[in-house]
């Protein structure tokens, strides 16, 4: 009966020990206090590969930042991130805040003793690595604030920064990690770099001019040596032109009778004053566009209401008198132009029925 | 050997009580997995690369639906490697000959693969209006849609609840757009981790008989953020 007691006690004693042997190395085993930021991230103004870029980078501490404590932010040397340029002598490369306090940063041996400082510890630009350190007796974070880290041309609290990082040269992700404050912190995030970050996009409109005459006739009636007689059309004009558009006049020869083909008499053109008097031999052109200065007169209201009516010799040389200059250069839609024409006889004009043509010609420039 | 094992007994309770959390422990609240069981791991490293790996687990790797996304296994929930990819199917839209006829639309794609954990944002922004060298301009679409024969340009995305309005079906009538500017506008987002996330980006445009003659263009830049 003692043998068999003994017995079991020895089994009993090898399985304890055979399982104290087991168990040992996880009782050795002891918590990894590390706590990771949270709501990480990391906004570049540009993600081409091998192009320089500012990074605003945000998160949520895990513990407080207190006095004395760094934060160290990695970009991956092997990733080819360059910082080239940056140094921990120009704190104008970079701004930081929590909860969006601004902090005043200072150079490495900068601190002051002023309230809010940190300090740009170091600046490794062979490792891609920035530290910042919360100056002694400077006030702490709280835990969980929000953290503001900006690095490169957009730090622009005090004097702006002059430095950006180079994004790595391959595309693809490219991650970072960020070391501190509290030992033990750390979190790690991630950068989505392009080969091509960029959207060209391109369009043509081509080049367009239509002009349109709402007669080819214009009938002057029979002239009298008591009158203006008029008549009148409208040339309407659309085009892109970039630089607008002008409309010509030129005739085949003066109004003639019976025909300028076999011209046995005239009316007299508009003499130098531009106008058209009554009773007087007269026959001319005006048009509506008052804007700028054209080579033939703006009308006078292109009616029978008075002796004088304001007009210009047609010529067999083209002449503007409408356009899209002075004022009003560029693509118009549907720009009209109101071309009058007037005449006037003396007593002597001999009798006949007279008649010309006019041609009218528009050109854009694009 | 009486008296040896109360103190084997003893010594054994000692080591057995679980002063800290083990490899394979968990946590609650918002509830945080530290480790799964591998048949192999390791953290190694060179000049040109850092690894951690595991092997041996079940089910491991990245899915997602519409409503989730996980990451299953050791690296994801302790070794985790952040990563986030984006990709542009195209980095030039042609709109062509505009006409006053037509409303003209284009697009592209912008894919993103990302396990950051708040998901991702992608904004646009341009360099000035779609403009030719000699400085005339095609307007900013105003009132959410291009208008037919009206001087308009703008964006769409096919994603909902975006800054830049959205086209689902970027061509037939109406042809919703946004006036893309130089400051930042959301295009595309997910608030969760997430796979192959496609999105449409519809430009379309169309001109007045006065828009200038010319070779127009701009350039759009995308920015993609994720949040871990």
């Amino acid at each position: 009966m003692k043998k068999s007691l003994d017995r079991m006690l020895k089994r009993t004693v090898a399985i304890l020990v055979l399982l104290t042997i087991i168990a040992l190395p996880f009782s050795f085993n002891k918590d990894v206090q590390a706590a990771s930021h949270t709501a990480i991230s990391d906004t570049l103004s540009r993600l081409q590969d091998t192009t320089t870029a500012n990074h605003t980078i945000q998160f949520d501490l895990a513990t407080a930042w207190d006095d004395t404590e760094a934060l160290v932010v990695d970009f991956v040397d092997g990733d080819g991130f360059s910082t080239a340029g940056f140094a921990n002598t120009e704190a104008e490369d970079f701004d930081i805040t929590w909860e969006g306090a601004e902090q005043t940063i200072v150079a490495a041996g900068g601190c002051s003793g002023a309230a809010i400082e940190i300090e740009v510890t170091t600046v490794d630009t062979t490792t891609d690595t920035f530290t910042f350190t919360r100056c002694t007796g400077d006030a702490d974070s709280a835990a969980n604030d929000t953290v503001v880290i900006e690095i490169g041309t957009n730090a622009t609290a005090g004097s702006a920064g002059n430095d950006q990082i180079v994004n790595a040269t391959s595309s693809g992700s490219k991650t970072v990690s960020l070391t501190g404050p509290t030992s033990g912190d750390s979190a790690q995030f991630a950068l989505a770099i392009m080969s091509g970050d960029q959207v060209t996009v391109s369009a043509t409109v081509d080049p367009s001019v239509t002009s349109s005459l709402s007669a080819s006739t214009c009938t002057l009636g029979t002239l009298v040596s008591s009158a203006i007689n008029f008549c009148s059309y409208t040339n309407t004009v659309s085009t892109n032109a970039t630089s607008g558009y002008a409309s010509t006049i030129v005739e085949n020869g003066n109004l003639c009778s019976p025909s300028v083909a076999v011209c046995t008499n005239t009316v007299d053109d508009a003499a130098g004053d531009n106008d058209v008097d009554q009773a007087s031999e007269e026959y001319g052109v005006s048009s509506n566009d008052t804007t700028g200065t054209q080579d033939i007169i703006d009308s006078t209201g292109c009616d029978d209401s008075g002796v004088v009516e304001a007009a210009s010799a047609i010529t067999t040389s083209a002449q503007v008198y409408a356009d899209s200059g002075d004022g009003d250069t560029g693509p118009v839609s549907g720009a009209v132009t109101t071309v009058c024409h007037s005449a006037s006889v003396s007593g002597t004009t001999p009798a006949g029925s007279y008649s010309h043509i006019v041609t009218h010609i528009t050109t854009g420039t694009f | 050997m009486y008296k040896a094992l109360p103190f084997f007994i003893f010594g054994l309770t000692i080591l057995l009580i679980p002063s800290s959390v083990w490899a394979f422990g968990s946590s609650s609240t918002n509830y945080t997995l530290d480790a799964e069981f591998g048949n192999w791991a390791g953290s190694k490293s060179s000049t040109n690369y850092n690894l951690t790996d595991t092997g041996g687990g079940f089910a491991v790797g990245f899915g997602s639906s519409a409503n989730y996304g996980t990451g299953s296994g050791f690296q994801y929930v302790l070794a985790e490697i952040r990563e986030m990819t984006v990709t542009l199917s195209s980095n030039s839209i042609n709109l062509g000959t505009l006409s006053t006829g037509a409303v003209t639309t284009a697009s592209n794609s912008i894919e993103v693969d990302t396990n950051a954990a708040g998901g991702y944002q992608v904004t646009v922004l341009d360099d000035g209006n779609l403009r030719t060298g000699a400085g005339a301009d095609i307007n900013d679409v105003s009132g959410g849609t291009v208008g037919l024969g009206s001087e308009e340009y703008g964006l769409a995305t096919s994603q909902s609840g975006q800054t830049i309005t959205q086209d689902a079906s970027c061509g037939p009538d109406p042809d919703n757009a946004s006036a893309i500017t130089t400051s930042a506008q959301l295009v595309a987002s997910s608030s969760l981790p997430i796979e192959d996330d496609a999105t449409i980006l519809c430009y379309s445009a169309s001109i007045s008989g006065s828009t200038s003659a010319g070779s127009y263009s701009h350039v759009l830049t995308y920015i993609t953020t994720g949040t871990f």
